[in-house]
């Protein structure tokens, strides 16, 4: 059976630039950054890192921040698509495949829960908490890494399969070329893809600071912190949001007159098994997603137009990344534009993925390729033209965007403009 | 067809895939006293716990075992079994690039151990049922592991998995739910036919055991109908060109939602969403089974939906009885005791089936290669 | 959980034993494949994530703080500036460094020697003398 070709009718976003589509794209177009002081979140005396990317209007009152960002791009998507909050489709020809990260905890929580039934010593007392078993508990519900899933499916009556990601930070990359894939196969019309995510809690962040992750810059403003492919990079900024894409078979979306963001062309997936925390250093894994991406979208490398890049910010992804892409695109001159949205919205590392599938949809539809931004000391080793300080106009017809993660799995994705 | 070559175990019938079958043929069941912590007031005192695994002696990189939480190390267990050993992809002549890892894993809430210490050295000196932030940043994060973090990243079993084999091929990574399980598998044998992998390492693990899991399965109503276990359990999947004189493999997966109330199956469903997974499972599988596998507890109530949705004239097996709720692994786990009854002639073609707590379904037809062929 | 040193010196055996605990354990080792004289990376097979982890394992061990690039940054203070050039030790910094790692391989230690690799030069017998110096440290200010 030949493959069915996979429109994107429908995307909600919940980022650093705020929750609607529009101001998203105007924030890329002017180059701004997302970023604020962490402190403003909590106490940072003692914790060295500066900035945080956060969901502007996040209300602080929600405990569950990570699946309030899943429920409102997924429901924001579903609106774009389908002009009303319900999905026109045969219920078992919807499907869902959301990415989650890490379980968060809030510090009031491991007080209720955690402290709670601790003794003097901080022995955890087993009995004091089986006596609290019979109430419900946020806690525990909290970490059903499915509770997204499950409110949708609920919600909106999805009788397709539901699938939760957890591949680090390529898991909403995942999630939504393996939905490009059933729709493709014809296992589902219709599919809910993406991620959500929110670690900037002292838990979160303290996890990320203390394996050597995140910059601990402290000389600049909150701003000027995430400087992907910049010679002076020293960590991540860490980011939060959600991001959601509705994947439609085009021959039914063209029938009902959908609207069309774009093109799930391709994905590549690949492995480092190299190490945990550091990507391979000849960036074999980035290069074989790359290439299979490519191949399954049926393009040469000269046929991209822009690489959204993982670009974390980190010492050896940025070298390693440009490395890779020189290998599959070409040298300095060759290889096309390539910039990092981190530098702007930080790395919301579950939600990555698909945040930056947003952002390539909108860099198609508008003709601009959004800036790499305080990329003012080129690194020798990061010597691409990664569109420094300002957005650039340009035509793109195909972009590919990468999302490489914690423990080497790697994912690229092959995206196309509006037919 | 992608074939099912070969089979790794760690669950609750044994340790290793000789006595883990030899405890599913004779009957036995894997649950104990569950010893790991003190269950008074906990609604089991027993678990499905995997016995005599000493990671540090049974896995070959005895200075990663600290970097994993307890379903990565039974996952590796199983998967180096499955594999034969961690030279796999040279062995087998298969490229490190083309074999695949698709994955269904819990994921360690909370390294309790490790976090004892670090909020004890958190508490406010004004009120110790409180934190001091300040004192989480500097004395509590002191009494911190750095590499603590590293054990409960949700993808962790998966990397480890692939590094411990070497493998560089596609990769998927799911959630901690049964039916996860069954997807990875049905996702690697995809992979294997449209011809992006030239073999597919599938895991299934999980370690419920653990006393949050072991709350959050109160939590979702599964405990204590069922008691928590824990297992690895993995499988090769092969082209049918594959040298393997009898050969067993997927013949259909398919997979789906149900309505769910409080993490049940809804009562107004009744099985009928299940009745349709099943259904089309089979028609894709081009016919009948023999026997059905699976998302069985054991408890009338809650078999009810199960029970109205497999279809009738087939023998009903489960494991569930007998290994407890293994997350992720349970999946694997019967299709690797599918695989099992296959081989050993009893039948032809074993329908598995899978639900996760969400109300996520799905289902793969286990059988002989010929089966289907036309 | 902190060992209780505040109050008992701690004989040279026991710091050893310690400091020797802390290896197996990081490194997932038994005893006897621990030396003083063992290279870190190379004889025992430490990545760059396993300091973090033996550095973890010895404050807790000892109940004092281990400044991280504590010794690299010894001895380029015994030196100024011209510790390295373009990340290889200057001829000052190849004798400071032999200086500051009297047990190391000294052979090795020579100018051109890539700063990165110092690590590659650490024993178990660097970090048992790290932590005697930090014990000795924090008695006198105690």
């Amino acid at each position: 059976m030949d493959r069915r070709e996979v429109w994107i009718t429908g995307v909600g976003i919940v980022c650093a630039h705020g929750d609607d589509v529009a101001t998203v794209a105007e924030a890329q177009r002017e180059g701004r950054s997302g970023a604020v002081a962490l402190a403003d979140s909590f106490d940072t005396t003692h914790f060295d890192v500066l900035a945080a990317c956060r969901v502007p209007d996040a209300d602080p009152a929600i405990a569950d921040l990570k699946a309030d960002f899943g429920l409102r791009a997924a429901r924001a998507a579903i609106s774009d698509a389908f002009g009303e909050d319900a999905i026109d489709c045969r219920p078992d020809l919807v499907g869902v495949h959301l990415a989650s990260g890490l379980v968060s905890t809030p510090v009031t929580e491991a007080e209720d829960e955690l402290l709670a039934s601790m003794d003097a010593e901080g022995r955890y007392q087993h009995a004091a908490a089986a006596a609290r078993l019979a109430d419900p508990s946020p806690w525990r519900a909290r970490h059903f890494t499915d509770r997204v899933n499950r409110t949708l499916t609920t919600d909106y009556g999805i009788r397709g399969p539901s699938l939760v990601n957890h591949g680090a930070c390529a898991a909403s990359a995942v999630a939504i070329g393996l939905g490009a894939r059933w729709i493709e196969r014809g296992t589902s019309d219709v599919v809910l893809a993406g991620g959500y995510e929110s670690m900037i809690h002292p838990f979160g962040v303290l996890s990320f600071g203390m394996l050597g992750a995140l910059s601990e810059r402290q000389d600049c403003s909150p701003a000027e912190v995430s400087r992907p492919f910049d010679a002076t990079r020293d960590g991540f900024v860490i980011g939060e949001g959600g991001a959601v894409l509705v994947l439609e078979d085009a021959r039914r979306a063209r029938a009902r007159g959908a609207r069309c963001w774009g093109r799930v062309l391709g994905m590549g997936t690949s492995m480092d098994a190299y190490r945990v925390t550091a990507p391979a250093p000849d960036g074999h894994g980035a290069v074989a997603a790359m290439r299979q991406a490519l191949s399954k979208a049926g393009l040469g490398p000269d046929e991209i137009d822009y690489i959204n890049a993982h670009g974390t910010g980190t010492p050896l992804n940025d070298a390693t990344e440009t490395a890779a892409v020189k290998q599959v695109f070409g040298g300095k001159g060759e290889a096309p534009p390539m910039s990092s949205s981190k530098s702007a919205l930080g790395h919301s590392v579950a939600a990555a993925g698909a945040v930056e599938a947003v952002l390539c949809l909108l860099a198609m539809r508008d003709g601009v390729i959004p800036p790499t931004l305080n990329l003012t000391h080129p690194d020798p080793d990061c010597d691409l033209d990664c569109v420094p300080l300002e957005a650039r106009e340009a035509e793109l017809t195909h972009v590919v965007s990468n999302s490489f993660g914690f423990g080497g799995v790697n994912c690229s994705l092959a995206l196309g403009a509006t037919p | 067809m992608a074939l099912i070559t070969s089979v790794g175990l760690a669950c609750p019938l044994g340790l290793g895939r000789e006595a883990a079958l030899a405890a599913w043929r004779d009957g036995s069941s894997g649950l104990t006293d569950n010893d790991r912590w003190p269950t008074d007031g906990f609604p089991r005192a027993d678990a499905g716990l995997v016995q005599g695994f000493n990671p540090r002696k049974q896995l070959p990189d005895r200075k990663a075992v600290k970097l994993m939480s307890r379903e990565a190390q039974l996952g590796v267990f199983a998967v180096v079994e499955a594999a034969g050993g961690t030279d796999v992809c040279a062995r087998a002549g298969i490229a490190p690039e083309r074999f695949g890892a698709f994955a269904a894993a819990g994921y360690e809430v909370s390294a309790l151990r490790d976090h004892e210490e670090m909020l004890a050295q958190s508490r406010s000196d004004d009120d110790p049922g409180k934190l001091d932030i300040n004192r989480l940043f500097s004395t509590g994060r002191d009494a911190y592991n750095p590499l603590a973090p590293l054990r409960i990243l949700p993808n962790m079993a998966l990397f480890h998995a692939g590094v411990t084999l070497g493998l560089q091929g596609p990769h998927l990574s799911l959630g901690s739910s049964p039916a996860a399980g069954l997807v990875a598998l049905g996702e690697a044998a995809e992979a294997i036919d449209g011809g992006d992998a030239d073999a597919a390492l599938v895991l299934g693990t999980d370690a419920q055991v653990e006393e949050f899991r072991s709350q959050m399965l109160v939590e979702a109503g599964i405990l204590p109908t069922l008691a928590a276990g824990e297992a690895g359990a993995a499988l090769v999947l092969e082209p049918d060109d594959a040298d393997d004189d009898d050969p067993v493999g997927v013949l259909a997966w398919c997979a789906a939602q149900e309505p769910t109330r409080t993490g049940y199956a809804d009562p107004a469903d009744d099985g009928a969403t299940r009745s349709r997974l099943y259904g089309h499972v089979l028609v894709l599988a081009g016919g009948p089974v023999d026997a059905c596998l699976g998302d069985l507890w054991g408890d009338p109530a809650r078999d009810r939906a199960e029970i109205n949705g497999l279809p009738t004239r087939a023998e009903l097996l489960a494991s569930r009885p007998r290994t407890g709720w293994l997350g992720a692994a349970s999946g694997i786990l019967d299709a690797a005791l599918a695989v099992e009854e296959v081989k050993a002639g009893r039948y032809d073609r074993v329908l598995v089936t899978a639900a996760g707590i969400a109300g996520d379904l799905a289902a793969v037809v286990i059988g002989r290669s010929g089966a289907t062929r036309g | 959980m902190g060992a209780e040193t505040d109050g008992t010196v701690l004989d040279e055996q026991e710091v050893y034993r310690r400091v020797v605990d802390a290896f197996c354990e990081a490194l997932g080792l038994d005893e006897d494949e621990v030396e003083l004289t063992s290279l870190v990376i190379d004889d025992l097979g430490a990545e760059s994530l396993d300091f973090l982890d033996i550095a973890f394992r010895l404050e807790r061990a000892f109940g004092i703080k281990i400044p991280r690039g504590e010794i690299q940054r010894t001895a380029e203070q015994k030196t100024g500036e011209a510790f390295e050039v373009e990340g290889k030790l200057t001829d000052a910094g190849a004798k400071a460094l032999a200086e500051a790692l009297p047990e190391a391989p000294q052979d090795r230690i020579q100018p051109g020697f890539p700063v990165r690799d110092i690590p590659r030069l650490f024993t178990v017998e660097t970090f048992q003398s790290l932590v005697l110096k930090l014990l000795a440290e924090k008695q006198q200010v105690a």
